[in-house]
């Protein structure tokens, strides 16, 4: 179902009503019911967890159809936007496992909420507002200064002309730099001319989205897709699971058909080995499981490109962690609204998801920069022994490069 | 609250505002608690019930939050205590073939670990796969295969439950401490399970539930038989019938309306005029038992009914998907275009005789008419069980623009009047909730009201267990 933005509630009041509240988004067991002889079909499995947020706080103000009922009372019967209500709202990690248990487009009604919460001029929540003023004024999440965004770009003689646009995003330009460096460079083995936006390139604002900032992400938006318009290219290649969803999704709802496609590092890799132009060469001998973003696989259904390249490797000994091949759950960013505003409950949800991950495989994959940073640090932080590897290094290294 | 753990208890007006919801829509207004409180352990209901005793303070227990009358409202404040925490499934008994859950499992759950051991429980919720094991004793549900079985409380073996005084008692066969368990209901003396079974937590908080179980069948038999509108009395001597040969373990009964998506799928054809369908489904170990009931279901639909073939009850029964036809779930990835329209549903639970089934039928439909909301483009909904030994469980539903003040408002007169017009012809409800007035289900109740208010008081002096209900 299409996102909209704009309005707060009033653009879900007439649907958000009709959730019937009957816990499918909660409670344990399969998400439908079986009837004789009727197991479950393999391939959807039996998720032990739904909503993160639910299996934290256990009440159900804290759960998909809790806080669409507390958003319905709001839009239609007047009931006050009141403190502990934001917090609810703002505990959301806003995973989208609760949309593909049923119709109700969930994740949209909890933004629309958060929306209104801010045009109360009660939220975002502080930790967010901070976030949202590096975004403004610095345009990256980290505050940190603008002319240091391209700086990974130096000796690789980008310009903004090529096949391609590559966006980079916040956490590969400030934060792992080497992972922008290898997104490049597989490419050129490829024969492909990335391009990058260089001082132009601007944060996509998805924290901003999804902190109810509908006026933030819609400047930026206009900046970016300005800025990318005036390249001429039709295709922006991202490895960020965040800007992907924001840019497919919610850009063309903020300013209406975007004049480029936009594609997920993994899928363009996958398609790029499919044709036989590059070919992963050097043998990986590892254990190895994936874990899926949950904005690339609840929101969008990205799972076969993945998991296709890193099996495409040579010597990869693949585990699935999903249960059956259907049920993921998010890293715990929450889009990176949750892992300011409550970093103990963000940090149990990479805890639970890493120890998991652990039983199955001593190296897990990430295929967006949040998810590896989350877990990165929560596993140094905790003790927790697994390696934790961005597709990016894989390819990578099996390439030689 | 200390015995629970901070974690364990809200008297956020945020948490509590979550827990006055009603599945029957958000247009019913509804009473907040002032307490919400999470239970691990029987110990810990234990000491909250104890608490609220010694101090008067109402006392909700609540399991899924999805009954739809209004049994699991905190009509006068308190404490809504949320089973969902006490989810465990203890012991799968294939030697007394009883399973035995805490409170708070979810139906599903426990019928899909029962599933993977070649079991299965005799009931199958068509709406709500989440409800909890003991919320649904305590409202005496029923689902598919209740033509067989009956409802849910025929199917318990033993229960355990905290008195409203705080006192654990257990009952059935599993009473005895030094005996064999859960294994029989009856252990001599009165049905003092049968107390609890229905009571909607006015009586005391269901902490386990014992039931009997089945192993799964062989064979499936699914038959389909319909009737136009006219025919009405066909449909129900058709139920009569089937009922009376005790060879099937489900009727359930569509109207054209309530299968509208379910033909829009694709997964149900019917000829034009139909508008009444029978779905039969029998069970069967061996060949010869199989060819004998098929032919009997055969025999019987064909003398009252038009023959509409397997295929559409094997779509709206059979696995793996699970097609609802009032509005509750959807086909996986489909969206439907009733409620992407913006409807929402108004829910009726009673039950009436089969042989009465075209008086309250006709007086549900005109009643919805009059109400006006009823029209070539929008029917009522009729989806109903047949229960033994002759009754129909009808789940009926309108739909309504919740953004339509006027119309919310007309759909809550239309809820009160129908309802209390059924019970005044003679219906009875599905289960007692704040939505039923209390005059109404007095005058419904008869002498059986008095008895149980009798019972009340001596359970519960103090009125704490669920207030407002009865």
């Amino acid at each position: 179902m299409k996102n909209e933005t704009g309005m707060g509630l009033l653009r879900v009041k007439r649907w958000i009503k009709n959730c019937i509240g009957c816990g499918l988004c909660t409670g344990p067991g399969p998400i439908y019911p079986f009837r004789e002889g009727g197991v479950v079909p393999e391939e959807e499995g039996v998720p032990s967890h739904k909503c993160p947020m639910y299996d934290h706080y256990k009440f159900v103000s804290a759960s998909p159809r809790g806080l669409l009922y507390l958003a319905a009372t709001v839009a239609n019967r007047d009931f006050p936007l009141t403190e502990d209500l934001v917090e609810r709202a703002y505990q959301c990690l806003t995973c989208g496992v609760c949309n593909d248990l049923c119709y109700i487009n969930k994740t949209s009604a909890i933004h629309a909420l958060r929306e209104e919460i801010v045009e109360h001029g009660m939220g975002p929540l502080p930790a967010n507002k901070e976030v949202d003023k590096s975004i403004r004024i610095r345009n990256n999440v980290f505050g940190l200064p603008a002319k240091e965004r391209f700086k990974w770009t130096e000796g690789l003689n980008l310009s903004t002309e090529g096949d391609f646009l590559f966006f980079a995003g916040c956490y590969d330009s400030y934060r792992y730099p080497q992972e922008a460096r290898d997104v490049v460079r597989i490419f050129r083995q490829a024969g492909l001319k990335p391009a990058h936006l260089g001082p132009k390139e601007i944060c996509c604002g998805a924290h901003a989205f999804w902190d109810g900032d509908t006026e933030l992400v819609k400047a930026k938006a206009k900046a970016l897709v300005g800025a990318i318009e005036r390249t001429g290219h039709t295709e922006v290649v991202v490895t960020c699971a965040d800007c992907y969803r924001v840019l497919v999704e919610d850009y063309e709802i903020l300013l209406g058909p975007l004049p480029f496609k936009v594609t997920h590092f993994s899928v363009k890799i996958a398609e790029i080995f499919s044709h036989g132009d590059l070919r992963p060469k050097h043998e990986i001998r590892e254990t190895v499981t994936y874990h899926d973003p949950c904005r690339l696989f609840n929101h969008f259904m990205i799972q076969d490109e993945p998991r296709a390249v890193i099996q495409s490797i040579p010597g990869i000994d693949f585990v699935e962690l999903r249960e059956g091949l259907r049920w993921s759950s998010c890293c715990g960013s929450g889009g990176m609204v949750s892992l300011h505003a409550f970093p103990k409950f963000s940090e149990e949800v990479t805890i639970e998801r890493l120890n998991r991950a652990k039983s199955f495989a001593p190296t897990l994959i990430t295929n967006c920069p949040h998810c590896f940073d989350l877990f990165r640090k929560v596993s140094k932080n905790h003790g927790i022994n697994i390696t934790i590897q961005p597709l990016t290094k894989l390819v990578s290294m099996s390439l030689g490069l | 609250m200390n015995v629970l753990g901070p974690e364990r208890f809200s008297n956020k007006i945020v948490d509590c505002q979550a827990y006055s919801f009603v599945c029957n829509g958000i247009d019913f207004e509804t009473k907040l608690p002032d307490l919400i409180v999470i239970p691990h352990s029987v110990e810990d209901v234990i000491q909250v019930v104890r608490l609220a005793n010694e101090y008067s303070v109402p006392i909700v227990p609540r399991g899924n939050g999805t009954a739809i009358l209004g049994c699991n409202v905190a009509q006068r404040g308190g404490i809504m205590m949320d089973m969902s925490l006490m989810n465990k499934i203890i012991a799968i008994d294939r030697e007394n073939m009883v399973g035995v859950v805490e409170a708070g499992c979810v139906a599903n759950d426990f019928f899909n670990r029962l599933d993977q051991q070649g079991l299965m429980y005799p009931i199958r919720p068509w709406f709500n796969p989440q409800m909890q094991m003991g919320a649904w004793v305590a409202c005496n549900g029923n689902g598919d295969f209740a033509s067989s079985y009956g409802t849910v409380g025929e199917t318990v073996v033993g229960l355990e439950v905290v008195l409203p005084s705080g006192e654990l008692v257990r009952l059935g066969s599993w009473a005895n401490d030094k005996g064999f368990g859960p294994f029989v209901r009856y252990p001599g003396g009165p049905d003092l399970i049968g107390l609890f079974t229905g009571s909607i937590g006015t009586l005391g908080v269901i902490t386990k539930v014992a039931v009997r179980l089945l192993d799964k069948p062989r064979h499936v038999i699914y038959h389909s038989f319909g009737w136009p509108r006219e025919e009405i009395d066909g449909v129900s001597k058709a139920a009569h019938a089937f009922l009376r040969s005790r060879n099937i373990c489900n009727f359930s009964l569509h109207n054209y309306w309530s299968l509208l998506q379910s033909i829009h799928l694709g997964v149900v054809t019917l000829p034009k005029e139909i508008y009444f369908v029978a779905n039969i489904m029998g069970f069967a170990n061996t060949e010869s038992e199989l060819k004998a009931k098929e032919e009997e279901i055969g025999d019987i639909g064909s003398a009252y009914a038009h023959d509409l073939g397997k295929d559409n009850a094997r779509g709206t029964h059979g696995p793996p998907h699970y097609v609802i036809n009032v509005g509750s779930y959807k086909l996986r990835r489909s969206i439907p275009k009733r409620t992407t329209s913006g409807m929402a549903w108004c829910q009726f639970y009673f039950y009436g005789p089969t042989l009465k089934f075209p008086e309250w039928w006709r007086f549900f439909e005109e009643k919805v008419s009059e109400h006006r909301f009823s029209d070539e483009k929008r029917g009522p909904h009729l989806f109903a069980w047949a229960v033994p030994p002759q009754a129909l469980a009808p789940f009926p539903a309108f739909a309504y623009r919740p953004d339509d003040q006027e119309e919310v408002q007309r759909m809550k007169k239309a809820f009160n009047d129908i309802f209390v017009g059924l019970l005044k012809i003679g219906c009875t409800p599905y289960s007692l909730g704040a939505f039923i007035p209390v005059d109404q289900q007095r005058e419904t109740l008869g002498s059986s009201y008095s008895l149980y208010q009798i019972v009340k008081c001596a359970l519960d002096p103090k009125g704490i267990f669920n207030p407002g209900q009865i």
